[in-house]
């Protein structure tokens, strides 16, 4: 089988918030079916990086090609058709605090699809049953706890069954099993949708279980200091500064081994 | 594109679905045959079979979704090896965690005596909190003349500064228009019986007395009570408020106490420059009939005195306090979502205008009954 070319090509990247300079030199690729982390230490700018792959924010150079076009020079209908595409949640899911969960859920399968109401109900039903959050349809984003926020951020972000997810922190302010019952479902729904996840965090149990391909950005050099499957970044990572950041908590792991 | 299709077969005691097509939200999805499987109840398997299905997406799942409610319901088995891999896993996600169903008791229905009693006690409770409110302000501006108040006075400074040079532009603006509809209204009565000369004394009396302090309330209520209530409602939309109470500064003198202040340094000095600017709108109109600049001086000199511009002034004051409770109190009883910000702006302003005209009226009793 020959190699497929990369879904997600990024070029030269560079970003920043005016003439200050947050990351620059990026070159990486994701390929199909990653579960693609975006890894790094707090406010080196990965959530910058997302947003700027996915056009909130405009490069200060670079450009990021999606299926070989280029997002940066595709005119607004290209650039439109592309966003359609994707699902993207936000670090405190971002729900319309004016519409229920059902209406939130709702909104894009209304926006870009021509299904009845009937449908749509049953549509909303399925995609929140599957975050877990069935029966919740007339609750008020107020009336729910931050986990049930992500996930329901969650369910919206898969509304149209997109073939690109996006996740900016999702298992932040969870604690440990919610984050682990959220990884879980990010990759079976991944594998069951053969979609493909970028996913920004720092955390290293999250990153080690179910990421397949990453990159690793750094503050003090601005740039990233590597690229691939996180899992052997722990033992062989190039650079002595990823080894550092993921042994920090899989130490005790080992020593524990050790002493077997 | 095929349209998505299934075909039903009843076979001693297992149904077989068989589907075909294209299963993806382009196309509308067929309903599940409940009713015919139901009237079966022999039935203890159903079969879902993938038949040549070419593209499929959640439709396809809504509708393994009815089936495998059904089969529920009817302690029915749903089988689904047939079926593509991840119908299976993704049913196995979906359904993992039971829905949630609110039991009614937790909501037990009130019955009202009588309609319109929750709107009195609203009322009620509001002038409570009203109360409240002010008595905690007055509390704190105790403590403060005293000088023991957490109050930092850069945040005054900020204010006035928002209040004053900031807002001056409006208030020049209004105040001269409505000094120029005084002078009409009163013009055209007034030249009927050849009395345009008190022009001036209508004007000189209205702006201080009454327009100049209510007009530079009005905008300042718009303005600046609205503002309030949206800052302190998303401050505490983002827990700020949560920060400080916890720790240990009370909301009321961090907060509330140096708007209010601005808003009473402020206020008297803009109605002054209302009232001026007022007669000044005035005097274009009626100069422009027949009356000289120089009469109309003279005749507001003769007409306004000290008392009508302390008259103002005492209403500015009493509207500064109540703008600033209206917009801080709303934005300090804010609700937790982007939603609530707004509906705080509102009650805000609201609250403040109705405050601004029934203390107008009260204070205009009270100047009568005084002889002022």
């Amino acid at each position: 089988m020959h190699n497929p070319a990369p879904l997600v090509q990024v070029n030269n990247l560079k970003i920043a918030y005016g003439s200050h300079v947050v990351q620059q030199n990026l070159n990486f690729c994701i390929n199909q079916g990653d579960i693609f982390f975006i890894i790094g230490g707090s406010g080196c700018g990965k959530t910058t990086l997302l947003k700027n792959m996915i056009g909130l924010l405009t490069p200060a150079a670079g450009d990021v090609f999606y299926d070989g076009v280029s997002f940066f020079k595709a005119d607004m209908a290209t650039q439109s058709s592309l966003l359609r595409g994707w699902g993207i949640t936000f670090q405190s899911g971002a729900l319309i605090s004016s519409m229920t969960l059902a209406e939130n859920v709702a909104l894009p399968i209304q926006l870009y699809t021509k299904l009845e109401q009937k449908q749509i109900a049953e549509l909303v039903d399925y995609k929140l049953s599957l975050v877990g959050l069935s029966g919740y349809q007339e609750f008020y984003p107020a009336e729910l706890s931050g986990g049930m926020h992500k996930r329901a951020g969650l369910a919206r972000a898969i509304a149209l069954d997109p073939k690109l997810l996006f996740f900016d922190e999702p298992s932040s302010g969870l604690d440990p099993i919610s984050s682990q019952l959220l990884d879980d479902l990010i990759s079976q729904l991944c594998r069951a949708l053969s979609a493909t996840v970028i996913i920004v965090s720092h955390e290293l149990a999250s990153i080690l279980t179910i990421g397949s391909n990453s990159v690793f950005l750094d503050t003090e050099s601005k740039t990233m200091l590597d690229t691939g499957d996180p899992k052997r970044f722990p033992e062989h990572a190039k650079n002595e500064k990823v080894r550092r950041f993921f042994n920090r908590t899989v130490l005790p792991n080992k020593a524990a081994q050790h002493e077997q | 594109m095929a349209k998505p299709q299934y075909n039903l077969a009843i076979e001693d005691n297992c149904l077989t679905l068989s589907l075909q097509g294209d299963w993806s939200a382009t196309q509308k999805v067929p309903d599940f045959p409940a009713i015919k499987a139901g009237k079966n109840p022999s039935c203890t398997q159903l079969h879902l079979i993938n038949q040549g299905i070419e593209r499929w997406d959640s439709m396809l799942m809504v509708f393994v979704m009815q089936c495998y409610r059904w089969c529920k319901l009817n302690s029915v088995s749903l089988e689904l090896e047939l079926m593509p891999n991840a119908v299976a896993k993704l049913l196995g996600v979906a359904t993992a965690v039971t829905p949630y169903s609110p039991s009614n008791e937790e909501f037990p229905v009130k019955k009202t005596v009588w309609p319109g009693a929750t709107q009195v006690k609203k009322l009620a409770s509001g002038s409570l909190d009203f109360l409240q409110f002010a008595g905690s302000l007055a509390r704190a501006t105790g403590k403060f003349i005293s000088g023991k108040a957490t109050v930092r006075r850069a945040d005054i400074l900020y204010f006035i500064d928002q209040l004053g040079p900031k807002g001056l532009g409006i208030i020049t603006l209004i105040s001269v228009l409505v000094g120029m509809i005084l002078a009409y209204l009163g013009s055209v009565q007034l030249r009927r019986l050849g009395a345009q000369i008190y022009v001036a004394d209508l004007v000189g009396i209205g702006m201080t007395r009454e327009m100049g302090a209510l007009m530079s309330g009005i905008i300042l209520a718009g303005r600046t009570g609205a503002a309030y209530a949206a800052q302190l409602g998303s401050m505490q939309v983002n827990e700020e408020i949560d920060a400080l109470k916890t720790m240990g500064v009370p909301i009321i003198e961090f907060l509330v106490l140096p708007r209010t202040l601005a808003l009473l340094i402020i206020m008297p000095l803009l109605c002054i420059y209302s009232d001026v600017l007022g007669m000044l709108g005035g005097a274009l109109v009626a100069t422009g009939m027949d009356v000289s600049w120089n009469q109309y001086l003279i005749k507001t000199q003769d007409a306004v005195d000290l008392v009508d511009f302390a008259a103002g002034i005492v209403k500015s004051v009493v509207f500064a306090v109540l703008i600033g409770i209206a917009g801080c109190e709303a934005g300090l009883k804010c609700g937790r979502d982007s939603t609530a910000v707004g509906s705080a702006t509102t009650t805000a302003v609201v609250r403040a205008l109705v405050y601004l005209i029934v203390a107008d009226v009260a204070l205009n009793l009270l100047y009568d009954k005084m002889g002022i």
